[in-house]
């Protein structure tokens, strides 16, 4: 044995540390964030998307707590996950959020965890409330809760889509929507008002703002290996146009027909977004692939055709067209978007609400009359060039509505209402609707 | 001698270790029985496992005996009372290793319900009799054997009992710390007080027992006063300055006209060793021999009749 | 607030604790006579009676400064040994936990309780745990090093060693405890946000008995009288899963009562106000007005009639009621000297005196109403109080530390006591056991006792197990089933005995009131507490002394 002197010894001790550190710098150096950065490991890891980073942002809070239990995630998460339930039934809603809060750190990549209680909060917490300024609190905890997930997780398209949702329909079709709409813009619970820069940094209309959500969950999904779970291909796509048809629809269903040039261009946009976005989407269907919107040649579904290899027959690729466009209801949207950008056909809108609020506000049954009739006639003109759009249910509520006014308005007037009048054929289609709002007027009204 | 004076007193002690179950693993202690005058240095004598610590501990009532009864003072040894009266010193020093020199004897002083001054004031004494003086406020983690066994001696000694138990005094001792301990010991002979200590460095219990008793496999083998023990019937021992060979030729022929032969001219060997080894060699070959007082003293094993191990 | 505040009955409990208590140190007796007896045959009735007077002595000769002196080595065992490290976790948590509470919800009032909650669950979390190995390793560690054997051969008695322990342990721990709920309490205070700072308070609340009327108005079981049962209340169930809160249809004669007795007048006068708080919960059978809360009335009628006959009822304006709002001042209605009032039926105006006509003689009956027709309120027994001055965060914050406080000492006397006859690791996982069973498991153990649980005993069970038998579905009479049940008749019989060994510890957990601003009740939280510690601490000092004695200090 070798006799060493104890300094000889200590730098011997150093150099086989230096050789040591060696493999772990070239192994394991972490990267900076770019790519081909840090140690070989980094880069398989950025190579194969492995890292958390890649996931999304990264909470330190979150990796001190996993590291602190060592492993009993799983455990930990779900006793709170218990706690959760517990603490919901018994409407304790600060530590609700709280003990969900402490889930997500625990298990930040988990989507469903999201997903739920995400929901939970915009949907159930929020119903619990009585107070409507309440409830939309727990919305925007929930679209909040559900964009910061998304936020950490940039590879599920469902969070950005459900933070959509919840933007555009929780506050949207809510029977608050009234309130949540305006709250959206001009939030209660600021000091100072306006829109709260969590949730509508740009402070737009709600449809637009969840319009911006659909769009990055459309991009997601479009990137390679990434798949969405919830709906059909070809409904997921829709969802941006959908929210601009929403839009604009519940603009003019509002009555803000001062703005008009905005309702016309939304619908004009609506449009433009479906034949040349939605529409001119490929989808995979067992006939190969296929677009929706398909002009009068086929010459996309040629193209198509073609560069598969003819493996499919124009009959086949227009079989399946069909079935998409069924599956969506794309043809009716788009006959829609077309009828509702005309002018004549705002001004035929414009008419009925008018006429609805001189009848229901002022009792003004003369301009009432007037104006419910000239908007039914532009309604039948309509019709007589879309007879399609009878099928759409909030068009025949407006119509029908509209309708049972102007009979009332008749009868106020001690007239009896005329045997003929336009659309009557429609009025005649659905007696039982007809029937309906007829009561409903009368329950409200009298008469 | 009357009972009177007798501190301790041992009746038939037997003790069996037993295991988990109940069954019984080892019999360590087998029928003792001696007394302990008052004002003596008795040594409890024997090899490792020989039941030295458990006679000591039974005395303490740190252990319950099996059959047999001790007495302490004239009261059972399960007598919390009786713990007055008495200081020990355990085999390694079990004190409390966060404590210092001083904390330590205030403690002990506290559970003798000593007031503030009288605590003080022995523990002073104490620390300057044992010499730990300058180590007084280290903990007691940071002290070496020799100081260990000090402290553990002051605070044996802390409430002036009349008894004292040294289980292994000096072990682990240096020359001078067993030289100071010993004295410490003779000390508290001269203070009137009893001493019983077990030991298997036989130098130190010839140098300050009066009395010793040899335990060894549990049985008590030998017992009596040191001078006795070490007194040989058959030989006689000269203790002389260096000699001359001229010199020793000479007593060799004073010798042989006395019709005397010279057995050996070596130094002499501490004999209390030549003894224990003696015992230990005729135990192993005659188990089951026990020592058994008789009327008109003790004297060693070989003169006594033997006993029969009875039947277990 | 969610919590049911019911006044701890001592009395009851104390002579709950002696039937328990005598119970067992009869049994113990017995069991230590016929040992005794069987060891030594006729002269162990010697040594049984020597036994009980040694007991007597023993006791008898307790000396404080020996108590004392343990009590200083323990408190200097365990600073030595660095069990104060816990300081420097706590201090890190602390730091840090603004990260994980920080704004969990926008409403900084519900923050309020999450800040609170965290401080004290954090508190009890990390000092229950220390006292807890501490306690249950120190004895163990004494008789491993034999230190012990310097202690016992001194004139001290074990029970004395045993207490010593418990009082050393009790001081680490409130010192420990101390420090921590004064950095919690400043950590607390400092982080609420300022404008939930007012909701830091300590409210003290008056609860009535609560009765409901039908849908016609008639008065429900109108119990005044001190056997109120929370059966009695027969308000609608909306099948919320929760049958916390009770619940009253909007438009009817449907009432709420809350009978209040025996009020100090005199004392309200000197007030000069009178304070209502309502937690009542709306639940809508039909969307009504969406931006309109519920409406509700409550009504205040003296209980003591006139020379007609007639109790003064004096109407209070209506109000929407705040759903689960955390701010007092949204909820508390507050009335002060004369009151200006519509009398019912002839809505004529007319003012009385709140102190010297309406409060008259200390009775009265509050009546809540719902207006909204088709629609329900909520409430239950501690939804309406009457609040008498709130006192500070702080007296509430250091009741609740008073909580974790009497519930370190019991872990430290059942820690201790465990460790006076097993070692270390047993007599960890032993008070652990305890701890987690009287913690969660004691409503289980007293619903199978009770027999409120459905599914039988543990043989039943596991028969219902296999056989896919819904635990609700009788099981067939049949031989099999008379064995089964009669096994487990002796198993519940056993959990039966053994149910008050294992303390309730939920009751130390003041948390709930601290958190929503109430002061913690004395009767209903820390008297219990304290009650159910002191239970613990006779037993236990003479389980330790005894399991000491007959105990041989060799450690094996």
């Amino acid at each position: 044995m070798t006799r060493l002197s104890s300094q000889q010894r200590k730098l011997a001790y150093l150099l086989a540390m230096i050789l040591l550190l060696a493999p772990i710098v070239y192994f394991g150096a972490p990267g900076d964030g770019t790519a081909k950065s840090g140690g070989q490991l980094s880069r398989l890891r950025d190579e194969y998307d492995l890292g958390e980073t890649s996931l999304g942002n990264v909470d330190p809070a979150s990796s001190t707590m996993n590291l602190v239990l060592l492993g009993l995630r799983g455990i930990a998460s779900n006793m709170l996950w218990q706690q959760a339930v517990v603490q919901k039934d018994k409407k304790d809603w600060a530590g609700l959020k709280a003990t969900v809060d402490s889930i997500v750190l625990l298990q930040p990549h988990f989507r469903q965890v999201w997903e739920f209680q995400g929901w939970n909060l915009a949907y159930n917490v929020s119903a619990e409330w009585d107070g409507v300024v309440d409830r939309y609190q727990w919305v925007k905890e929930g679209a909040k809760f559900m964009m910061l997930g998304a936020s950490r997780n940039h590879k599920y398209p469902e969070l950005y889509w459900e933070s959509g949702r919840i933007l555009g329909q929780k506050i949207g079709r809510a029977d608050e929507k009234k309130f949540f709409r305006q709250y959206f813009i001009d939030d209660p619970l600021l000091d100072g008002g306006g829109p709260d820069p969590a949730i509508n940094p740009d402070g737009k209309d709600n449809y637009l703002a969840a319009k911006d959500w659909f769009v990055i969950a459309n991009e997601v999904e479009a990137r390679p290996g990434i798949t969405q779970s919830r709906v059909a291909d070809v409904l997921f796509r829709s969802y941006p146009v959908r929210s601009q048809i929403d839009y604009a629809d519940t603009f003019q269903q509002e009555g803000k027909f001062e703005e008009i040039g905005r309702i016309q261009e939304a619908w004009e946009v609506a449009f433009d977004e479906l034949r040349n976005q939605w529409g001119a989407e490929r989808y995979m269907t067992p006939g190969g692939w296929v677009v929706m919107e398909v002009d009068e040649n086929n010459d996309v579904l040629h193209a198509i055709i073609q560069e598969e290899g003819n493996k499919f027959t124009l009959y086949d690729k227009l079989e399946w067209v069909d079935r998409r466009q069924k599956m969506c209801n794309y043809r009716y949207w788009r006959t829609r978007c077309l009828v509702e950008s005309r002018p004549e056909v705002i001004q035929a809108h414009k008419d009925l609400f008018e006429g609805k609020r001189a009848f229901i506000d002022r009792g003004d049954i003369q301009e009432a009359e007037t104006k419910l009739m000239a908007g039914l006639q532009g309604m039948e003109r309509i019709l007589a060039e879309f007879p399609e759009l009878e099928l759409e249910s909030n068009f025949r509520e407006e119509t029908l509505k509209s309708i049972v006014l102007w009979r009332g308005a008749k009868q106020a007037k001690g007239e009896e209402p005329p045997a003929t009048f336009p659309l009557k054929y429609l009025w005649d289609a659905y007696p039982e609707e007809a029937e309906g709002y007829t009561t409903l007027f009368r329950s409200l009204y009298g008469g | 001698m009357s009972q009177a004076e007798n501190v301790i007193e041992i009746r038939n002690l037997s003790k069996d270790y037993r295991d988990f179950w109940g069954r019984k693993k080892v019999q360590a202690l087998k029928s003792l029985s001696l007394d302990v005058r008052k004002g003596e240095i008795f040594g409890l004598l024997g090899p490792n496992g020989s039941g030295k610590t458990t006679t000591m501990k039974l005395l303490l009532g740190l252990l319950f005996p099996t059959t047999g009864d001790v007495s302490i003072f004239g009261q059972p040894a399960s007598n919390v009372e009786k713990n007055e009266r008495i200081g020990y010193l355990p085999e390694e020093s079990y004190l409390y290793r966060f404590l210092n020199a001083d904390e330590t004897l205030d403690f002990y002083g506290r559970l003798f319900n000593m007031s503030p001054a009288v605590r003080k004031q022995r523990r002073d004494e104490l620390i300057q009799q044992v010499g730990i003086a300058h180590a007084r406020k280290r903990q007691l983690k940071e002290y070496s054997k020799g100081m260990t066994r000090r402290i553990g001696l002051a605070q044996a000694l802390i409430n002036d009992p009349d008894l004292v138990l040294l289980d292994e005094p000096t072990s682990g001792l240096d020359p001078i710390g067993t030289r100071d301990m010993k004295d410490m010991i003779l000390k508290l002979r001269e203070q009137g007080k009893t001493v019983v200590m077990c030991s298997h460095l036989l130098a130190d219990v010839q140098d300050v027992c009066d009395r010793i008793a040899i335990l060894y496999g549990g049985e008590l083998k030998v017992m009596g006063r040191v001078d006795d023990l070490l007194k040989s019937k058959d030989q006689e021992q000269l203790l002389t300055s260096p000699l001359s060979p001229e010199a020793h030729k000479e007593i060799e022929a004073v010798l042989k006209k006395h019709n005397a032969q010279l057995l050996s001219a070596d130094r002499p060997t501490t004999t209390l060793e030549e003894l224990f080894l003696k015992t230990v060699q005729i135990s192993q070959e005659r188990p089951g021999q026990r020592y058994v007082a008789e009327e008109g003293g003790e004297s060693p094993l070989e003169q006594k009749q033997s006993v029969e191990p009875s039947a277990k | 607030m969610s919590f049911d505040v019911v006044d701890f009955n001592l009395w009851a409990g104390l002579l709950h604790f002696l039937q328990v208590f005598c119970g067992i140190a009869v049994v113990f007796l017995v069991a230590g006579f016929l040992i005794s007896l069987i060891q030594h045959g006729a002269g162990g009735v010697a040594g049984f009676l020597k036994g009980l007077t040694e007991f007597a002595t023993d006791f008898a000769r307790t000396s404080p400064q020996r108590i004392w002196a343990i009590c200083l080595l323990t408190w200097k065992e365990a600073t030595r040994r660095k069990a104060l490290y816990v300081f420097v976790i706590f201090a890190l948590l602390i730091m840090f936990a603004g990260w994980f509470l920080r704004n969990a919800v926008d409403r900084p009032e519900l923050q309020v309780k999450n800040y609170v909650s965290f401080v004290l669950t954090i508190i009890s979390w990390l000092s229950l745990p220390v006292v807890l190995l501490l306690s249950c390793w120190g004895l163990p560690t004494d008789i491993k090093n034999r230190s012990l054997h310097t202690v016992v051969t001194k004139p001290v008695r074990k029970h004395e060693l045993v207490l010593g322990r418990f009082l050393g342990y009790s001081l680490v721990g409130t010192v420990v405890l101390l420090v921590m709920g004064v950095v919690g309490y400043f950590w607390t205070v400092g982080q609420v946000p300022e404008a939930a700072r007012s909701e830091l308070i300590g409210r003290v609340p008056i609860y009535g008995n609560m009765s409901f009327s039908t849908r016609q108005g008639d008065r429900l079981k109108a119990d005044l009288g001190e056997n109120f049962k929370p059966d009695d209340m027969a308000g609608v169930n909306v099948g919320d899963i929760w049958e916390y809160r009770s619940y009253i249809e909007g438009g009817t004669k449907s009432r709420t009562f809350y009978d209040f007795k025996d009020l100090d007048v005199a004392a309200m006068k000197r007030q000069g106000e009178f304070r209502i708080e309502y937690n009542f919960e709306a639940f809508r059978s039909h969307k009504g007005e969406i931006d309109k809360s519920l409406l509700c009335r409550l009504t205040i009628e003296n209980q003591q009639p006139d020379a007609q006959g007639k109790k003064l009822r004096v109407p209070l304006p209506i109000f929407e009621v705040k759903e689960f709002s955390n701010r007092a001042s949204e909820k508390t209605i507050v009335l002060g000297e004369t009151i200006t009032y519509n009398e019912e039926g002839t809505n004529e105006i007319r003012t009385v005196n709140l102190f010297d006509d309406l409060l008259k003689g200390g009775n009265i009956t509050i009546e809540a109403q719902c207006l909204d027709p088709g629609q329900y309120l909520g409430m239950a027994r501690s939804d309406l109080y009457l609040r008498l001055p709130d006192r500070s965060f702080a007296a509430t914050y250091f009741r609740g530390v008073m909580g974790i406080w009497l519930q370190m000492l019991l872990i430290i006397v059942l820690g201790v006591t465990a460790s006076t006859f097993v070692k270390g690791p047993v007599a960890t996982l032993l008070t652990f056991g305890i701890l987690v069973v009287g913690g969660t498991l004691s409503e289980l153990m007293r619903a199978l006792v009770t027999g409120t649980q459905e599914g039988g005993g543990p043989f039943e069970s596991a028969y219902r197990m296999f056989m896919h038998l819904n635990p609700s579905v009788a099981v067939e009479a049949g031989p099999l089933t008379t064995i089964m049940q009669a096994v487990d008749s002796v198993a519940i019989g056993f959990l039966w005995t053994v149910q008050y060994l294992f303390p309730d510890f939920k009751i130390f957990n003041t948390t709930p009131y601290v958190a929503n601003g109430f002061l913690v009740p004395w009767k209903a939280a820390l008297l219990p507490g304290i009650a159910v510690t002191l239970a613990f601490v006779i037993p236990c000092l003479l389980l330790g002394y005894f399991a000491m004695k007959v105990r041989e200090m060799e450690a094996k």
